[in-house]
């Protein structure tokens, strides 16, 4: 090393114990303080759930998921019972119970009740001409052209004449000729009606299969209250209603079922499941992690170091993880579990050097300095190419681990030299015979089966939804005859009314191909167009046709009513939350979805492409077209990266023996992926990131023995490092979710394969 | 002549005289029931059996007109309307409105629904009237599902029984305020309604009136119930 990096470094090699203990506590206290008040301030900031992980930089898809967010917060339960009466009072009563939750915005069974209808006919009641169906359109066109109202009349006495009809009553007061009746009745009745299972039945807004009757309770959670902590709590309440009416009414031997659906469902199920890894993973680990340095070491004391490394790599990274990102993933704890085992790794050298030495603590930390620094830029170094995905997830992996290798790399320079004990542990030590053959073979056979190597990028593999929840959201999808989740077409342009106008034209070119679609032109029509309908009833009255009508209305009504006319402007928030259409602004663009009940057609998918500005949205499969993009870009990132590591390696061992070093991480990675195809059926993004940390990690092992030689005492710190790192990441193959487990698996394989080749691979003997 | 024989002429002017007059009866009678198998025929000729059969059962259709006055509110004067009705038990009420408009609908168990001038059922999509149904029957019991019922004083001059029913449910609450109910009693102890009084949160008034007329219920018109 330079005299002059020795001569910056002098204060760190020369600190007294007393110093580098405040150094260290100071460093401790800081991040305490921090999470405090991090933590104090909010805990909204966690989400779960693979897809909430991935950050899609298309504004197409920005939209998408801008557009998607009304059914965030929107949940809905069946209360399915033999007899209607019975669903009913079950529905009344999981209303009553969901009433006085904090968390709750609206809870409802009846869409059309009171309130939802007053403010509907509140808002369209301001210019009730604005709005008209098709039907009123020609019925009102054809009164022109035909001098004939008589079918006008009819309409208008059908409705007034009907016995109790609440649109007709609410909307009265508004608009005497019923034109907003007759349009709030055909889109909040007539078109849910012809297009999905819903029916109204003794009053009820219901579904009926062929022995139950289902009674639905529409939940809306406040904004505020999508998180993790909040969703979870939300689950496990409709849980417990659940399995209270289901067990209550079994008891009764009564056929009955409650059924739920809804998307936070899903992050409350994943986030459930994450929780329990991280706790089931994080203890495992460190029972095994202490077992293996109660083995190494047979002392108590170092023990404590180690866990004391590991506590404070853990504190800096969730410091650095809370004051870095605005939302944290829950997943990104369960990937960073593998921290445990690359930090004990630092505290592993020091403590390894101090048994066998015995030196001085400032001697110590003299020694381990420039290994300890490579190792740790080293690992920052491969992480780092996490930054290189879109994956939101990883980059906090990275800071997490990063920031936490920081942390157990200060503690073991600082606090571990200092430390007293004498025993001689077990030793981990293995040296074999070591043979060039060896590298060969296992390189022969990595290039032999690299063209058996099987990516399959499809997300939904990578992803775990609860089965429970699946089965229930495909059986309400049978009973409601729409889908869960609609399909999505994307319709965009520069001014909301040319999207309205667009929106409209293809929703009825897709409806007469007999798509079943919501779309926001039903509810919100262009300027021009509800200029057009004003026009057309103010036509019909000139033309003396609302005679019949006109002796029932105040005087001057319809004249009135017309002077006043003028087109609606915005809609509303609640108009959008109801039907789930909306308008949302991203990247200078207007943007709207038609929401398809089913994936469209191919002659609905030609129109589709032959629209302007639209497009069929199919989130999952543009996930995994950017995960197979990313899977690519790293592939391509590792490669660079990989010739500068050559070329560093090559600066201090010399090219041949910096060849013969990259080979066995390369090699190593390579044989895990293909061994980890025999355990899964194909691989995916995070088998190939497992591979940037095998190269990572073993790229130490090849710089400890190439530095030191084949030592007893190198290979019982490379021993211990491995078997550590091999049991944390281990345990991660074990994860219920694909993306960890494949994750772990690949790393267990390539952490065992880079032990054993570079205890077999000679690297003193190849000279510069 | 001989005597037997003398005998033998009127009983045989008796026996063909007798089974003219059977045939001329049957006759007759064919005649009556032709046009109304033909209306069944016309219907749906596979109905034909099931209809013939349900004629003659024990079910009694009630048939009668109405007069409907709606106040409301907004409304400068109350919209009138009359028609006819028919009621099944158990099956559903036939609705005619003949004035102002012409429309006929179907209040079966299973839904209301329209019927076009051809004839042909559209199931509407509107709040189904399940306890229509119950009102008609005046059943109690199963107005006790959507009401809370309350007997008025019964007026000496008029013989019918009233009930005063308050919704129970919300959804029935946002329809109607109270509905008074008058009954009248059959003979035969069937109940039926003489005029139904519906009362809306916001004031407006629907009062129907009822009555029975003698006219007998045609098979067209129960080949709607089917």
């Amino acid at each position: 090393m330079s005299k002059a990096v020795i001569k910056f470094l002098n204060p760190l090699y020369t600190l007294k114990q007393k110093s580098s203990l405040v150094l260290w506590l100071s460093m401790v206290a800081l991040c305490c303080t921090i999470l405090l008040v991090e933590f104090n301030k909010t805990e909204a900031k966690f989400n779960a759930g693979l897809l909430a992980a991935l950050e899609i930089n298309s504004p197409k898809h920005q939209a998408a998921i801008a557009l998607g967010q009304n059914y965030q917060n929107k949940l809905l339960l069946l209360v399915g019972h033999e007899k209607t009466a019975q669903a009913a009072i079950m529905a009344h009563d999981i209303r009553s119970r969901l009433q006085d939750k904090p968390w709750l915005e609206s809870v409802y069974s009846n869409p059309l009740n009171a309130n939802q209808l007053q403010q509907l006919v509140a808002y369209y009641g301001a210019s009730p001409f604005s709005y008209l169906t098709k039907h009123q359109k020609d019925t009102l066109k054809s009164a022109i052209v035909n001098k004939q109202s008589q079918e006008l009349n009819d309409e208008y006495f059908t409705l007034l004449n009907q016995w109790s009809d609440p649109i007709v009553s609410q909307s009265l007061e508004k608009d005497g000729t019923l034109t907003l009746a007759a349009f709030l009745k055909d889109r909040l009745l007539n078109r849910s009606a012809s297009e999905t299972n819903w029916q109204f039945s003794q009053q009820e807004f219901m579904l009926k299969s062929d022995d139950l009757s289902y009674i639905p309770v529409f939940i809306n959670i406040k904004p505020s209250h999508i998180n993790i902590r909040d969703s979870v709590g939300i689950f496990k309440e409709l849980q417990a209603i659940k399995a209270k009416y289901t067990q209550a009414l079994t008891k009764e031997h009564s056929a009955t079922e409650v059924l739920m659906t809804g998307m936070i469902l899903h992050s409350a199920a994943a986030s459930i499941q994450a929780q329990s890894e991280i706790s089931n993973f994080g203890l495992l680990s460190l029972i095994g992690v202490i077992v293996i340095i109660l083995l190494a070491f047979r002392a108590v004391i170092p023990l404590i170091a180690c866990l004391a490394v590991i506590a404070c790599a853990l504190l800096v990274g969730i410091t650095a993880l809370v004051l870095l990102f605005g939302e944290i993933h829950l997943l990104a704890f369960v990937f960073a579990v593998s921290i445990l085992g690359i930090a004990v790794d630092y505290g592993f050298h020091v403590l390894v050097l101090r048994q066998h030495t015995q030196a001085p603590a400032q001697e110590i930390r003299r020694k381990v300095f420039l290994p300890l620094t490579i190792a740790l830029l080293s690992t920052i170094a491969g992480y780092s190419l996490f930054f290189t995905t879109p994956i939101e997830l990883l980059h906090q992996v990275v800071v997490f681990v990063g920031f936490g290798l920081v942390g157990a790399y200060l503690s073991a320079l600082l606090l571990l030299p200092s430390i007293q004990f004498t025993s001689t542990g077990t030793s981990f030590a293995v040296l074999p015979k070591q043979h060039l053959a060896y590298i060969v073979v296992a390189t022969l056979v990595f290039i032999a089966s690299i063209t058996a190597l099987n990516f399959d990028d499809n997300i939904g593999n990578l992803n775990t939804k609860s089965s429970l929840l699946i089965k229930e959201e495909q059986k309400v999808a049978r009973l409601t005859g729409e889908n869960v989740y609609p399909h999505m077409v994307l319709i965009w342009a520069s001014d909301q009314d040319k999207l309205l106008k667009e929106s409209q034209q293809l929703a009825e070119r897709l409806r007469l191909q007999g798509a079943v679609l919501k779309s926001i032109a039903d509810w919100q029509l262009p300027k021009a167009e509800q200029l057009k309908n004003i026009e057309l009833i103010k036509t019909n009255w000139q033309l003396n046709n609302y005679h019949a009508i006109s002796p029932y209305l105040a005087d001057n009504a319809i004249e009135s009513a017309l002077s006043q006319a003028t087109p609606i402007e915005l809609m509303p928030d609640f108009i959008s939350q109801y039907t789930g259409v909306n308008i949302k602004k991203v990247a200078q663009q207007y943007w709207t979805a038609l929401l398809l009940s089913a994936p469209p057609s191919q002659a609905q998918a030609l129109s589709i492409a032959q629209a302007p500005s639209s497009s069929y949205v199919n989130l999952p499969v543009a996930l995994s077209a950017q995960l197979g993009e990313v899977r690519a870009d790293v592939l391509y990132t590792a490669l660079p990266a990989t010739l500068v590591i050559l070329v560093i390696l090559s600066c201090y061992f010399g090219f041949t023996s910096a060849l013969v070093m990259l080979l066995v991480p390369i090699v190593s990675s390579g044989l895990a992926l293909i061994i980890s195809q025999f355990f899964q059926t194909s691989l995916n993004i995070f088998n190939v990131l497992a591979c940037l940390l095998i190269i990572t990690l073993a790229i130490d092992y090849m710089v400890f023995f190439r530095a030191h030689g084949m030592e007893k005492h190198i290979s019982h710190t490379i021993s211990l490092s491995a078997l550590s790192s091999a049991l944390t990441f281990g345990v991660m193959s074990f994860s219920a979710t694909p993306a960890v487990s494949s994750f772990g698996l690949t790393l267990l394989i390539g952490i065992s394969l880079a032990w054993l080749l570079s205890h077999l691979t000679p690297l003193t003997n190849i000279k510069k | 002549m001989k005597v037997t024989s003398i005998k033998t002429v009127p009983q045989t002017f008796r026996f063909v005289f007798m089974s003219c007059v059977l045939c001329l009866s049957l006759l007759a009678e064919a005649q009556k029931i032709t046009p109304k198998l033909n209306e069944i025929a016309e219907i749906k000729p596979e109905l034909k059996l099931e209809l013939t059969q349900e004629l003659t059962s024990e079910l009694s259709p009630v048939k009668g007109s109405f007069f409907q006055s709606k106040n409301i509110k907004p409304l400068k004067r109350p919209f009138k309307s009359e028609g006819s009705f028919i009621y099944l038990p158990n099956k559903g009420l036939l609705w005619q409105t003949k004035k102002p408009i012409r429309s006929l609908k179907l209040f079966a168990n299973n839904g209301v629904y329209k019927i076009d001038e051809q004839g042909k059922k559209h199931k509407e999509a509107q709040l189904d009237n399940d306890f229509f149904l119950a009102l008609f029957a005046a059943d109690e019991e199963k107005l006790a599902r959507f009401f809370t019922t309350k007997k008025l004083e019964k007026k000496p001059e008029t013989n019918l029984t009233c009930l005063a029913l308050t919704p129970i449910s919300s959804t029935m609450k946002s329809l109607f305020e109270s509905i008074n109910l008058c009954t009248t009693e059959l003979i035969d102890g069937t109940k039926l309604p003489k005029k139904i009084a519906l009362i809306e949160p916001k004031g407006n008034h629907t009062e129907i009136n009822f009555e029975l007329s003698t006219e007998p219920v045609s098979a067209t018109e129960l080949a709607y119930f089917e």
